[in-house]
C-alpha cells in the first residue's frame, strides 16, 4: 500500500503539484441524467508543525531518527508540536431515479461505507525532548510534559441517506463500527528528575481510554459501535458540510483512567533481589503506572465540519477557499484560498496557500477531469512537502466518479 | 532484566512509537534513534529472610537467629527388602476316557482345589497386601463347545470382603485347532491370606479352577485325546504390606552422593561458626530389629574438592535399632540418636568446609538375632529407614571473604532495545555488621567468564558497638561503567554472575539478629537506542 501511494505521489508531483485534503475541494463539474451514480475517494494525508518530512517518513516507515533531524524538530517547536496521520476511504452508490419515501419525491437515497483512520498528537517541547533525547537533560529540573494529547482512532461505518435531486442538500445515518481508540490525554504532567537520577516525581492529572487490548484492531473488529449522521447543504453558492456526527460505546474489553495523582519513582520494588524474576519486574512495574478500570465509555466522533465556495463551471478564472476543521483529533482548523482555473472543457487545475491541520504554511495543487460519465481529481495538499527536504507533511487524494 | 529497567521509560515512548501502528505494510527497517536515560530502576530490603530460606530459620526470644536445617535421606529402603517372584502355574486338564464320552450343557468338567507357594527364600509371611500386580493367563481349549473357565484365590479381600474369582469364556476348539484365550487381570489393592488351606503354613496361597460346559450349548463328545491346558502366571507383584517372619537379609547402601543445598551458593572463603548443634536421628519403621553400620560420611566441597570425613565414634560401629509398633493405623518407630559435638567429633570442620555433597555409605542387616518375634514381623513398603541429619547453627560467625554467587539472567532478546553504554549506580544503606563487595562477570555463549567490570567502591559495615552488634546503618554508594564493548556482550549473552564477597567486621564472631536489613538502590544513567519494529 506505501508503495502504491508513494509511486502515486511521485508521478503526480510531476504532474500537477501534490497533497490532498478532502473530497469536498473536489470540483464536480455539470450533472448529467444518469439512473445511479458510483463514487469512490481514498486518502493518505500525514503532517506536522514541526518534524519535517524526513523525521516522519523515518518514524513511519523506518530508518535512524539521528540528532541532526531531531534537533531541527526541537527548534522548530514553539509553543506545542502537532502531528497527524489519516487514512480514509469512502465509496458510495447514489440511486438517482428511485426513492425510499413517496413523500419525498425529490430524494434519491444512497448507501455508503467508509473507513477512517486517523493518529494524532499534540506535544510540548519537554515532552518531545523527553521522547526522542530521553530525560538526563532533564536532572536537577522539571519537564512539562502536561497539555499534551494522543489518540489514536480507527472507525468504520455504513451509511443509508437521502440526497435531494439537485444535489444540494443530503442527510445520512451511520452505523459505526468501533475497531480502536487508544487516547492519552494528559492534563498535567510535570515530571522532575532528582539530582543523579535517584527518583522521578510526576504530577500528573490525566484521562486514558483504551479499546480493547486483545483485539488487533483491524478492519471491522468492533471493539465498539455507535451512531453518526452526515449532512451537507448549498446555500448561496456556499457549501456546508458535517461528517460524522456522532458517538461510538466502547464496552467490549475498554479501560478507563482518570486520575490526579503524585507519583515519585525511586524504583521497582522487588522482594527478593536474589531471587527477582522478569515477571516480578514486570507486575510491579506496572502497578506504578495509573490504575486502568475495566469499564465502557463513550466517545465522540471525530467530527469533519467544512465550509467552502461552489466552483462556477463556466468561469475561467475564478477564486475557491475552504475552512475544515476535524474535533477531537489535535487538529487546527484549516483553510486555504487561491484559484482554479478551467483549461479546456474537461480539464482544471486549482492552486491554493493553505494553513491548519496537521502542518504550517503550504502551497496545494488539484487537477480534475470530466469526460462524458466518468470524473475524477487528484489534489495533493502539500506542494512543498513534496520538493523540499525541509517540507512538513505529505498527502494525496483520489477521487473517482462514474455514472449510468 | 534490563529490559524491565526501561519500562517507564517506555510507556512514555509508546504514545509515539503507536503512531506506527497505523501502517500494516511491512517495513524496510526498524525506527530508531537514541536517548539518554538516568532513572532509578530497582529497589529491594534484603533481611535474613532473603539471604536464607525461611523454612530453616529460627528466631529467638532474643531476636538473634539460628539455622535449623534438615537434611534427610533413607539409606535403607523397600529395594532391599522382600522381593515376590514371578510365579507360573500350568496344570493339564485331560479326560479318562478311551472311547467318547458326551458330556451334556451346563456339566463341569473341572474342579480342581490347589495351593501354591511363593519362594521367599528363609522369610515366612503369612500375610500380604498388594499394592500392584497381575495374573495372567492362557487357556488353550480342544473341547468342541463353548467353555468357561473360572479361577478364584481363595481368603483373598479386595478391601470389601470380596474373593479374587474371574470366569473366561473360552469359544469351542479342536485337537487340530484348540481355542486359545489369554488375558490379564489385576491385583491391586488386594490381601492374601498366605497360610493356604490348613491355616498353619506361609508363603502359600489356595486357588480352584473350574472348568463348565456352556449351559446354553449343545452336548459334546469328548475323550481320552482331548484337553484343556491352563498357564496361570502371577507377575510384578509388589506388597505394601507383609507380616510374618520376613527372614534375615544383608544389604549395602552406598557410597551415594547426596546434595546438600545450605551452602551451595558460596564459592570460596572461610566461615569460623561460634558453635554447632548437630545429630542424626535414625529412624527404624520396621517391625523387626536392624544392625546398622555408618561406615562413612563425606563433607565434600567440589568448588574446592576439598572432601572433610566425619569423624566420630558411631562411624565404623555397629547400632542396635530396635523394632517398631505397629498400632494398627500409625507406626511408631524406634529411634536411635547420635549427637556430634566440636568435643567428641570433628563436626565443625565437616561444616565449615561448605559442602555441597554429602557421601554416605552405610550397611545394615535385618533380624540379625533371627526369628524372634515368632512370625510377627511387620513391613511397610513405603517407609523403612530413614536417617536426619539435624543442624542447627546460631548464626554468629566469622566471615573471610565468604563469596556468594549468583548467575542472573537479564532476558535480553531481539526485542530489547540495546543499551550502548551504561553508568550504574547502587546506593546501600547497610544495617548488616559485614562489609560486602560487589562483583561482575560477564559470561560468553559457553558460560565461561570472558570479561568484569571494574566496580568503585563497596558497602560499607554498619557502625556496631562494643558488643559487636549494630547501632546505626552506613550509606554507600558502588558505581560501575559498562563500556559499550562490555555492553556488547552483555546483548549478546543475557547472562552475568554476581559475586557479593562478606567479611565480618571484628575478629571475634558476629552475631546476626532478625530486624538487621541492606536496602539497595539501582540507579541507571544509560545511552540506549530506541528500537521499533
Amino acid at each position: 500500500m506505501i508503495k502504491i501511494y508513494s509511486s502515486l505521489l511521485f508521478v503526480n508531483s510531476l504532474l500537477f503539484g501534490m497533497s490532498a485534503f478532502s473530497q469536498d475541494s473536489i470540483i464536480i463539474p455539470g450533472n448529467k441524467l444518469p439512473s445511479m451514480r458510483f463514487e469512490a475517494s481514498t486518502e493518505l494525508n500525514y503532517g506536522s508543525t514541526n518534524l519535517n518530512n524526513e523525521f516522519i517518513q523515518k518514524l513511519l516507515f523506518g530508518g535512524k531518527i539521528g540528532t541532526d533531524i531531531k534537533d531541527k524538530a526541537l527548534n522548530k517547536i514553539n509553543n506545542k508540536g502537532r502531528f497527524g496521520v489519516e487514512v480514509n476511504y469512502d465509496i458510495k452508490y447514489v440511486n438517482l431515479k428511485d426513492t425510499l419515501f413517496e413523500k419525498l419525491p425529490n430524494y434519491n437515497y444512497y448507501i455508503g461505507f467508509g473507513s477512517y483512520n486517523n493518529i494524532s498528537a499534540t506535544y510540548t517541547k519537554d515532552l518531545f525532548s523527553t521522547v526522542f533525547y530521553g530525560n538526563k537533560e532533564f536532572e536537577n529540573q522539571s519537564a512539562i510534559l502536561g497539555r499534551s494529547s494522543f489518540i489514536s482512532t480507527k472507525f468504520e461505518k455504513i451509511t443509508v441517506g437521502l440526497v435531494s435531486k439537485d444535489n444540494k442538500t443530503s442527510y445520512g445515518v451511520s452505523l459505526i463500527i468501533g475497531d480502536r481508540i487508544n487516547s492519552y490525554n494528559f492534563r498535567k504532567a510535570d515530571m522532575f528528575t532528582h539530582p543523579e537520577g535517584t527518583n522521578i516525581t510526576l504530577d500528573y492529572d490525566g484521562t486514558v481510554k483504551l479499546s480493547d487490548g486483545n483485539s488487533t484492531g483491524s478492519f471491522m473488529s468492533f471493539s465498539g459501535a455507535g451512531l453518526g449522521l452526515d449532512y451537507s447543504k448549498e446555500l448561496l453558492n456556499h457549501k456546508i458540510e458535517i461528517t460524522n456526527f456522532g458517538f461510538t460505546i466502547w464496552s467490549k474489553n475498554s479501560r478507563y483512567s482518570n486520575t490526579a495523582k503524585q507519583y515519585d519513582f525511586d524504583g521497582v520494588e522487588i522482594d527478593n533481589l536474589l531471587k527477582v524474576t522478569s515477571d516480578e519486574l514486570e507486575f510491579n512495574a506496572k502497578a506504578i503506572l495509573p490504575q486502568l478500570e475495566k469499564k465502557p465509555f463513550v466517545t465522540l466522533l471525530p467530527t469533519i465540519i467544512s465550509f467552502r465556495n461552489i466552483i462556477d463551471e463556466k468561469k475561467e478564472f475564478q477564486p475557491t477557499y475552504r475552512i475544515r476543521y476535524k474535533i477531537l483529533s489535535n487538529y487546527f482548523p484549516y483553510f486555504n484560498a487561491g484559484l482554479v482555473y478551467k483549461v479546456n472543457q474537461h480539464f482544471w487545475l486549482k492552486g491554493t496557500a493553505a494553513y491548519g491541520g496537521y502542518s504550517g504554511i503550504r502551497a496545494e495543487l488539484g487537477a480534475y477531469f470530466d469526460y462524458k460519465y466518468f470524473r475524477a481529481g487528484i489534489e495533493s495538499q502539500n506542494v512543498t512537502g513534496i520538493f523540499m527536504r525541509e517540507g512538513n507533511g505529505n498527502g494525496l487524494r483520489l477521487y473517482l466518479n462514474t455514472t449510468f | 532484566m534490563l529490559k524491565e529497567y526501561f519500562y517507564m521509560t517506555k510507556h512514555l515512548l509508546f504514545i509515539t512509537l503507536t503512531l506506527i501502528l497505523l501502517f500494516n505494510c511491512k517495513r524496510k527497517e526498524d525506527t530508531s534513534w537514541d536517548i539518554d536515560v538516568l532513572s532509578p530502576v530497582v529497589k529491594t530490603t534484603l533481611t535474613i529472610d532473603d539471604l536464607l530460606e525461611d523454612s530453616i530459620l529460627s528466631i529467638n526470644s532474643d531476636n538473634t537467629v539460628d539455622l535449623d536445617y534438615k537434611f534427610s535421606f533413607s539409606p535403607i529402603n523397600e529395594k532391599f527388602f522382600l522381593k515376590i517372584p514371578d510365579t507360573i502355574i500350568k496344570t493339564v486338564y485331560g479326560f479318562p476316557f478311551l472311547s467318547p464320552v458326551t458330556l451334556s450343557p451346563g456339566f463341569q468338567f473341572v474342579n480342581d482345589p490347589a495351593e501354591n507357594e511363593f519362594d521367599l527364600g528363609d522369610a515366612k509371611i503369612n500375610y500380604m497386601e498388594v499394592s500392584t500386580g497381575e495374573l495372567n493367563y492362557r487357556i488353550e481349549s480342544e473341547i468342541a463347545e463353548v467353555t468357561f473357565y473360572t479361577y478364584t484365590i481363595l481368603k483373598t479381600d479386595d478391601g470389601s470382603g470380596n474373593t479374587f474369582t474371574q470366569t473366561i469364556s473360552v469359544p469351542a476348539g479342536s485337537r487340530t485347532s484348540p481355542a486359545v484365550v489369554s488375558g490379564t487381570f489385576k491385583f491391586d489393592g488386594y490381601s492374601f491370606d498366605l497360610t493356604g488351606a490348613s491355616g498353619n503354613k506361609f508363603n502359600t496361597f489356595e486357588s480352584i479352577v473350574l472348568v463348565n460346559i456352556d449351559n446354553a450349548g449343545n452336548p459334546v463328545s469328548v475323550s481320552n485325546l482331548d484337553s484343556i491346558r491352563i498357564q496361570n502366571k502371577l507377575v510384578s507383584l509388589k506388597p505394601a504390606y507383609v507380616r510374618g517372619y520376613l527372614g534375615q537379609t544383608s544389604f549395602t547402601d552406598g557410597p551415594t552422593a547426596n546434595n546438600f543445598t545450605i551452602f551451595d551458593q558460596i564459592i570460596s572463603g572461610t566461615l569460623d561458626l561460634d558453635s554447632v548443634n548437630i545429630y542424626t536421628e535414625l529412624k527404624n519403621y520396621v517391625g523387626a530389629e536392624v544392625q546398622v553400620k555408618m561406615k562413612q560420611v563425606i563433607s565434600t566441597n567440589t568448588a574446592t574438592g576439598n572432601n572433610v570425613p566425619l569423624t566420630h565414634s558411631s562411624i565404623g560401629n555397629t547400632i542396635n535399632l530396635n523394632r517398631a509398633i505397629d498400632n494398627g493405623n500409625s507406626i511408631t518407630p524406634s529411634i536411635y540418636k547420635i549427637d556430634y559435638t566440636k568435643a567428641n567429633s570433628n563436626i565443625d570442620l565437616v561444616i565449615e568446609n561448605l559442602a555441597d555433597i554429602m557421601t554416605t555409605h552405610v550397611e545394615a542387616s535385618l533380624n540379625p538375632l533371627g526369628n524372634i518375634s515368632s512370625g510377627n514381623d511387620f513391613l511397610y513398603f513405603d517407609k523403612v529407614i530413614d536417617a536426619d541429619f539435624h543442624i542447627n547453627l546460631p548464626l554468629k560467625f566469622i566471615a573471610n571473604d565468604l563469596r556468594l554467587r549468583q548467575e542472573i539472567e537479564l532476558n535480553i532478546d531481539e526485542n530489547s532495545n540495546p543499551v550502548h553504554e551504561a553508568l550504574i549506580s547502587i546506593y546501600a544503606e547497610n544495617g548488616f555488621p559485614f562489609d560486602a563487595d560487589v562483583q561482575l562477570y560477564l559470561l560468553d555463549l559457553s558460560n565461561n567468564i570472558i570479561d568484569s567490570i571494574q566496580i568503585s567502591g563497596f558497602i560499607a559495615s554498619a557502625i556496631t558497638d562494643i558488643d559487636n552488634k549494630v547501632v546505626s546503618p552506613i550509606n554507600s554508594v558502588l558505581k560501575y561503567a559498562i563500556s559499550a564493548k562490555k555492553m556488547n556482550i552483555i546483548n549478546e549473552n543475557s547472562r552475568i554472575i554476581l559475586d557479593i564477597i562478606f567479611n565480618t567486621n571484628s575478629t571475634t564472631h558476629t552475631t546476626i539478629y532478625k530486624d538487621y536489613y541492606m536496602k539497595l538502590k539501582l540507579v541507571t544513567d544509560m545511552n540506549l537506542e530506541i528500537n521499533y519494529r
